[in-house]
């Protein structure tokens, strides 16, 4: 019997189902009448024969059934088999080609893993900002912050923290809200003296943990029995302090904390990663809020309406509706029992997750942090996407120039009966594993870009834990799936049907089906060089602002100052103790190594601001500005030197200016302007406090300088000296100048040891530079700056590569024609103009079409920008022109090339 | 005709049969049952069904492969053969047989 065997598998055709089943009716059928013929042969007649064979064979149905559901089982597996025999094939071949490729494989690897790892990076930190639920937190989705919206001469606001008297009567009036509970930040001192250190604490009330359903670690977390007068002090601490303080010790629960005055009892360690429902702190302690109140004598916090420090969150109860207990609210807030209510007081009832602010981000009326917030990561999230999209046209371009420079190939496998499906799919094998290199790649852009974004930009949040987590792999193995099947499907459905004859007769040289191609390639190239002028005027707009914020004057030089304060409200000491121990302070932080001036003052720019009664001898009313004032300060002398705060005219404060003597006071310049225009400030009587009190004597003008923050109008402020300071301005900061070029880092350490060290009983100082109170402001511009510069650089760079990648190709593919023009008397100078044109063109094209996409997208970060016009004509300028600029770096290789072909080596070769 | 809750020992039994059936060289259907028959006086009284069923579960074990080709009657049959694998099972499945056939055949001696 002749057979070949596995001929069946050469021409491998797909078993089907209908073929499983005629196979096995075949097969059956033979057998019976072979069986038949047999016993007919034997002498029985046709119809008892047929009826013994179907007796011997058996129940035929049955058998029927059985059969042919082994068959197609068989057949399923079989195709699996070769779904994976193909796959492995398809990876093998293309890791062949890639091999034969590098500098190929390298570009396109790189470009994807830029791509991917910029979008898994943004993901990372949207995710921890704003996507992710808070850890350890029951039904997070049920819980609602009350905040009270009010209207304040005209303007409206939200004020998000409520009085302990508040919360309790919104916990007998709010019915809708179970379990309401208060929370707020605290920072007490952990020990005295020199060795004093912070601690983060969270002040709760009782219902706080119950509300969240949070399980303990170890021991048991607060509940609303430990938050009474009368309870003892105890804490729950966070496992990282558990492990940092404690060492870890199992039998931390009984031991105690001694917090400012106040010594805790340890009840119990919280999870590992639970904040609460704070996203920008960790805190290390969680301590009740009555029993610190009481111990600290501080009864005033549970009696006063006035005392706002908490912020209220409750669960919605089954049923109740957010417009239900807004109601509710509303009507507490209203409450006659409240001194402080007010007639416009309307609550606002939200969710308490972070990404409640993204449906809320163009709510006016919240409160300005989280909005932000929500806005920037939104527009980053777009930023990143627009530079993957970006990667991915580039690297869809390079695999289409690959597919094409292997037309022939791909036309002659078509022509040996390989199928169009197969061929796409080796295709898309081959961009999947591109992906999946740059993917990997990508992981560690995430890892380092990450740790960069998170030190450079953000800061202040506490972070924990790596940048790459299981929620960012998760995202960049989807976006690497994606990316490869994005990136391989364009060229794969392109290449996988050229006209067959077409390629086979001219091979690879230019012509047949090739306009096509290069007018997809010119497409996605265009779109490449609009996205990257969008990016970078946008970069522009924000570096401007930056270098404006940079350049103005703010009237300070906040660069090498650096801030002391200390709390010592509560420890008893009198006010001349307290003078005194401020006093020895300055003097031992001057003579600290690095330190070249030192002050104290009342108020801080940026800090704390305060103001008293004012008035002008013989004048009932005084003109007012927008920003209000006039603002105080005591001051000790030195004080302008030490901040930077330029004296136009008089003079400084001296050691002489003290109690007792003529008081004097230096009022800045719009003070000066608006009360005695005209005429010098200097000599003028201003009085000051009390409007009995004698004559304070005009002795200096000082420049104008910021009060609150950068974006401000210019506010009325004078300065007088600290011993002649009206007694209730009682705050104290230490102001300290360090030498340029000094650590301040170690300097700010030394002067915390300096100042802790003036009495045994301190509690920790907090030192830090005076630019920290800024970083807030300016984190926007500097954010936006950075990134946008970031992701602007790589677009550009993934833009240039791109048109080098075209414009190589096609001089490649023009070797014959360029080879004709010069032949025919061209020189190698318009051969090299021919080449530049074609490419500075098509970056042309696409810089006039991304400049005015950017022109009519700008605006919408136009509140965004400082004193930046969103269609500032040197940005838009300087973008269109650097766009150009590279393009004509990228072209200048090809170019010289294309000059380079020689005439007769190409006429040749025809 | 065996009884239904014997199918597993038959089964088993089936199998090796139809191995050592295929090892004379490739094989239909219809002649492996002849050939069983024959060989056996037809003392098995094996229900034909249960011989395909036994060749197809084997064929998707890979014990067995098939090839349409013709029967010496001149019709169109499929025919089995012993693969590589299918020839160890044989090996290993008569050495079981013959293992436990004489094991069986000394505890009746003793009698």
């Amino acid at each position: 019997m002749p057979r070949i065997p596995h001929l069946r598998r050469v021409f491998r055709l797909d078993v089907l189902s209908p073929r499983v089943e005629r196979d096995v009716d075949d097969e059956l059928a033979f057998h019976l009448a072979e069986t038949v013929t047999r016993l007919e042969a034997r002498g029985l007649a046709p119809a008892v024969a047929r009826a013994e064979a179907e007796r011997r064979f058996g129940d035929l149905h049955r058998y029927r059934r059985e059969l042919r559901a082994i068959d197609r089982g068989r057949a399923a597996a079989h195709r699996r088999a070769d779904l994976r025999e193909a796959t492995v094939h398809d990876l093998r071949h293309a890791l062949r080609g890639l091999r034969r490729n590098p500098g190929f494989t390298l570009a396109v690897v790189l470009t994807l893993a830029l791509g991917i790892g910029a979008n898994a990076t943004m993901f990372g930190l949207v995710d921890r900002l704003i996507l992710r639920d808070p850890p350890h937190v029951v039904a997070p989705g049920e819980l609602r912050s009350v905040m009270l919206r009010y209207v304040f001469r005209g303007e409206p606001g939200i004020n998000d923290v409520q009085s302990y008297p508040t919360l309790r009567d919104l916990r007998a009036g709010v019915p809708a809200l179970s379990h309401l509970a208060g929370y707020g930040g605290a920072q007490p001192s952990l020990g005295r003296g020199v060795e004093a250190q912070p601690v983060r604490a969270t002040i709760v009330t009782g219902d706080y943990f119950p509300l969240l359903g949070t399980r303990a670690e170890l021991g048991r977390l607060l509940q609303p029995a430990d938050d009474e007068r009368g309870s003892a002090p105890v804490a729950v601490i966070s496992h990282g302090f558990w492990q940092r303080h404690f060492g870890g010790d199992p039998d931390v629960v009984g031991r105690t904390l001694q917090l400012d005055q106040v010594t805790y009892t340890v009840v119990g360690v919280a999870p590992p990663g639970f904040v609460g429902l704070e996203q920008r702190r960790t805190p290390e302690v969680w301590l009740p809020f009555v029993p610190r109140a009481v111990a600290a004598g501080d009864t005033t916090a549970l009696q006063e309406y006035g005392w706002q420090s908490l912020y209220v969150v409750g669960r919605l109860r089954p049923g109740a509706s957010d417009a239900q207990a807004e109601a509710q609210s509303t009507v507490v807030f209203r409450s006659p029992r409240n001194p402080n209510a007010d007639t416009t007081a309307r609550a606002l009832v939200r969710s308490v997750l972070p990404r409640a602010v993204l449906s809320a981000a163009e709510d006016e009326s919240l409160p300005g942090d989280g909005r932000a917030n929500a806005r920037v990561a939104v527009l980053l999230a777009g930023v990143s996407l627009l530079v993957l999209l970006i990667a991915c046209a580039n690297v869809a371009n390079l695999l289409l120039a690959r597919a094409l420079q292997r037309r022939r190939e791909i036309a002659v496998r078509l022509a040996l009966g390989v199928s169009r499906r197969r061929l796409a799919l080796q295709l898309v094998t081959e961009s999947l594993l591109l992906a999946a290199a740059g993917g990997l790649a990508a992981l560690l852009v995430v890892h380092w870009g990450g740790l960069l974004v998170r030190h450079l930009l953000l800061g202040d949040v506490a972070w924990e834990g790596s940048p790459v987590d299981g929620r960012v792999l998760a995202f960049t193995a989807v976006a690497t799936v994606l990316t490869g099947l994005l990136t391989g499907l364009v060229p794969a459905l392109q290449a996988s049907r050229p006209s067959l004859t077409s390629a086979l007769r001219t091979g690879l040289r230019a012509g047949g089906g090739g306009g096509r191609h290069s007018r997809l390639r010119a497409a996605l190239l265009v779109t490449q060089t609009v996205l990257s002028v969008v990016l970078l005027a946008g970069t522009g707009l924000f570096v401007r602002s930056l270098v404006r914020v940079g350049n103005e004057r703010l009237g300070l030089d906040v660069d090498q100052v650096l801030v002391g304060t200390m709390r010592l409200r509560g420890l008893g000491y009198a006010p001349p103790r307290v003078e005194a121990m401020y006093r020895e302070m300055a003097e031992r932080v001057g003579a600290v190594p690095g330190v070249r001036g030192v002050a104290l003052a009342t108020a801080l720019p940026f800090y704390s601001t305060s103001s008293i009664t004012f008035r002008l001898p013989g004048r009932d009313s005084l003109p007012r500005v927008a920003d209000g004032g006039p603002y105080i300060n005591a001051v000790t002398p030195g004080y302008l030197r030490t901040v930077g705060t330029r004296l136009l005219r008089g003079r400084d404060f001296t050691d002489a200016d003290r109690a007792g003597t003529a008081p004097v006071a230096i009022v800045n310049q719009a003070m000066a302007e608006l009360y005695w225009p005209g005429e010098s400030a200097i000599g003028q009587c201003i009085i000051v406090g009390d409007t009995e009190a004698p004559c304070t004597t005009v002795v200096g003008v000082m420049e104008n300088a910021r009060r609150q923050g950068i974006v401000e109008g210019t506010s009325l402020q004078y300065l007088v000296p600290l011993e002649q300071a009206p007694r209730f301005l009682r705050g104290r900061q230490l102001v300290a100048r360090v030498d340029q070029g000094a650590d301040l880092a170690r300097v700010s350490a030394a002067v915390a040891r300096a100042m802790q060290g003036v009495a045994a009983d301190l509690p920790y100082a907090d030192v830090f530079p005076m630019s920290d109170l800024l970083q807030g402001e300016l984190r926007p511009w500097r954010m936006g700056a950075a990134l946008f510069g970031a992701f602007g650089a790589l677009a550009l760079l993934l833009a240039a590569v791109g048109l080098y990648g075209v414009v190589a190709y096609s001089v490649s593919q023009r070797t014959q024609e360029l080879g004709v023009r010069m032949a025919l008397g061209a020189q190698a100078k318009d051969v090299r103009l021919l080449v530049l044109r074609q490419g500075v063109a098509l970056a042309a094209a696409g810089a006039i079409v991304g400049g005015a996409l950017a022109l009519l997208l700008a605006p919408r970060v136009g509140d965004l920008l400082f004193e930046t016009s969103p269609r500032d004509p040197v940005v838009f300028g300087g973008v269109v022109t650097t766009m150009l600029v590279v393009a004509v770096a990228a072209c200048l290789a090809p170019a010289w090339r294309a000059s380079r072909v020689d005439p007769a080596i190409t006429m040749r070769a025809e | 005709m065996a009884a239904a809750d014997d199918l597993s020992l038959l089964q088993g039994t089936l199998d090796v049969l139809v191995l050592k059936t295929l090892a004379w060289g490739p094989k239909h259907g219809y002649a492996v049952a002849r050939w069983i028959a024959e060989t056996t006086d037809d003392d098995l009284q094996i229900e034909e069904g249960a011989l395909y069923t036994a060749l197809h579960r084997m064929e998707k074990r890979g014990w067995i492969e098939s090839e349409w080709g013709l029967s010496d009657t001149g019709r169109r049959a499929k025919f089995y053969q012993l693969t590589r694998a299918g020839r160890q099972q044989l090996q290993l499945q008569t050495q079981r047989w013959t293992r436990y056939a004489s094991a069986v055949f000394k505890v009746l001696q003793t009698a």
